[in-house]
């Protein structure tokens, strides 16, 4: 493996401000993670876990209070931001109104920082292809959709041929339907062009669908990092577990909506056995999606449980009796 | 629809003030100067027939040329040093947090004394017996009072104080709205916080930088205060020649004529100022 960007305890602590009535706190507290070279890897989280303050301090718009930040072997914590070789797509892009389109992907070009091969031209046109940009050269930013921005703002980052691309929510401000074509050409970009990419989000499917390694980040700390199926299929704590997916609480024990089953009437009750588990259950509502259903019945034994079944099934109506039934190994236990 | 016609009669009536009070103060009395422009001088002041063009012609004279030309040239010196001074500060208060309030307080402070005793304190200030050369001369670095007053120099500086904030405010106004991410951008993409400068912050304070100028070189052209009494008699400015037309040489019709004159550069400047605003956004 070879690392391009290695964090090694890496901690922010904001000072208080009594103006503010806010105290000191630890927005990212001893966060370490190394990326391969060529990878795409996530942090997820809730807004305020730190997710975004750590990509600041990747950049170098923050210092870091304590801890190393090293990019292809260097240490950059120290260095300014236009002296690290990594660029960020912003949340709202920060596209230069003044400047064209051509004028923002070249305004890095002409800055500290020359990188990669070919002439200023011949890369700005080899990304405004990669971008399907090619004829909006010499648009404002004002004059562009929602969708075209977001590729003036990869395009103006990866020209510059980063280590790590930073990618913070970049896709949180597209519309939705959008933002499923979106993420599609984000995976595509990433493997042709071959740059690490560290996307920040919030939005599990996104973080899911992405990335080659998800971190789940809480309250400053990495809470379990590893491939996303691990991820949601071993989560380490109940946070990560609910935070990737919804999940169950029956007697302690996990399980996800789509690993139960309903069967309608007692005498299809599957037989318990030591790798089935069954419990009777009152259908309470049910929530048709499209290709899925979410239906959430109540217990006999007290609590609300979804399932997730194919829409092809039931429907399933309030008050109707039915039997739930799950896999002892789908059960996930001894979480945190 | 009878709700609308009452809104519009309601509208009417609140903006009628302002109207009058705009229609007695401003057009009236610009229209009988714009009269007045055109008629001749009478014996004992005051104007008298017959209609005339000769005021205008008058105002062609090099003599009085070179009096606007060293108008304008000092409002331009006066408009750059404004511009150069301001937007350092401007750019200051826009990025103070919390106390940008506290210094844009202390940018309108002096407001609240009349311009006139101000202009009097930097006569005291600079003058022959002045604080300054008093100091100076104590301190023995000069042997002699500086003329530190009553010159070119003595005007410029006036105009830069009294229409410094002028400046101060449209600028950052500008700049305080401009978004802080495009600057992390700048940063990102390699730009030193000098190229940032020159690449982002200044383009896109544009629209404040004409407002600024403007609102500065217009009343500079027109002003008579500062350079009668900080210029003496050395520098006449048009608003002097204006002023001495009124009231010791008694030719009201050419002092309308000048005024007209000023009244319409400063217009011609607007309306540069608005065309070149509406190419930039």
């Amino acid at each position: 493996m070879d690392p391009v960007l290695e964090l090694a305890d890496v901690t922010k602590e904001f000072a208080g401000d009594a103006a503010r009535r806010s105290v000191p706190h630890k927005a990212v507290d001893r966060v370490s993670f190394t990326i391969p070279r060529g990878a795409f890897f996530s942090l997820l989280g809730p807004s305020g876990c730190g997710k975004t303050t750590t990509l600041r301090l990747i950049a170098g718009f923050e210092s870091a209070t304590s801890g190393e930040i090293r990019l292809s072997g260097r240490r950059v914590d120290h260095l300014p931001p236009y002296r690290r070789n990594v660029n960020t797509v912003f949340q709202s892009y920060a596209l230069f109104p003044h400047l064209t389109v051509q004028g923002n992907i070249e305004f890095g070009l002409h800055g500290e920082r020359r990188n990669g091969s070919g002439s200023p031209a011949e890369r700005v046109r080899r990304v405004l292809e990669q971008l399907d940009l090619t004829g909006k050269e010499s648009r404002k930013p004002s004059q562009l959709s929602g969708g075209e921005r977001q590729r003036v703002a990869l395009a103006r980052a990866l020209v510059l041929s980063p280590d790590v691309l930073l990618l913070d929510e970049p896709l949180s401000a597209l519309d939705p339907q959008l933002r499923q074509q979106v993420r599609a050409e984000l995976r595509d970009l990433q493997r042709k062009t071959g740059v690490t990419f560290l996307f920040v989000t919030h939005d599990q499917d996104e973080a899911l669908s992405l990335s080659d390694t998800l971190a789940v980040m809480r309250a400053g700390r990495i809470e379990q990092m590893g491939p996303p199926a691990e991820l949601y299929r071993a989560p380490r704590t109940r946070f990560v577990a609910s935070f990737l997916g919804s999940i169950n609480w029956i007697g302690g024990a996990g399980v996800r909506p789509e690993a139960i089953r309903i069967t309608r009437s007692a005498s299809d009750r599957p037989m318990e056995n030591a790798s089935l588990r069954s419990a009777p259950a009152i259908v309470e509502s049910a929530a048709f999606l499209g290709p899925v259903a979410h239906v959430s019945a109540r217990l006999a034994e007290g609590g609300s449980i979804t399932v997730r079944v194919s829409s092809t099934e039931g429907p399933y109506r309030p008050g109707e009796s039915v039997c739930l039934s799950w896999n002892v190994a789908d059960e996930l236990r001894g979480l945190l | 629809m009878n709700r609308r016609r009452g809104i519009d009669r309601l509208r009417a009536w609140f903006l009628a003030p302002a109207a009058v009070l705009m229609l007695a103060t401003l057009a009236i009395p610009l229209a009988i100067v714009a009269a007045y422009s055109f008629l001749s001088r009478g014996a004992y002041g005051g104007v008298e027939a017959p209609w005339t063009q000769e005021n205008y012609t008058r105002l062609a004279d090099p003599l009085y040329g070179g009096i606007f030309l060293r108008s304008a040239w000092i409002s331009l010196i006066a408009t750059a040093a404004c511009l150069a001074l301001g937007f350092p500060l401007a750019l200051f208060i826009a990025r103070s947090g919390p106390r940008k309030n506290l210094y844009l307080a202390l940018v309108i402070l002096p407001f609240w004394t009349s311009f006139l005793i101000r202009l009097y304190a930097w006569m005291f200030l600079l003058r022959d017996t002045g604080l300054v050369n008093t100091v100076l001369l104590s301190l023995g670095v000069i042997h002699a009072p500086l003329a530190l007053l009553y010159n070119q120099g003595a005007v410029i500086l006036g105009l830069v104080y009294g229409y410094l904030p002028f400046a101060v405010l449209p600028l950052y106004a500008t700049l305080e709205r401009q978004d802080p991410s495009l600057l992390d951008a700048a940063a990102d993409l390699g730009a030193t916080p000098a190229r940032a400068l020159a690449r982002v912050t200044i383009p896109l304070a544009m629209p404040g930088i004409l407002a600024a100028s403007v609102l500065v070189f217009v009343p500079c052209v027109g002003t008579y205060i500062v350079s009668d009494l900080l210029g003496g008699s050395k520098t006449v400015l048009i608003g002097n020649l204006v002023q001495n037309q009124f009231t010791s040489s008694r030719d009201w019709p050419f002092g309308a004529a000048a005024s007209m004159i000023l009244i319409a550069s400063a217009v011609a400047v607007l309306l540069t100022q608005r065309r070149s605003r509406e190419e930039l956004l």
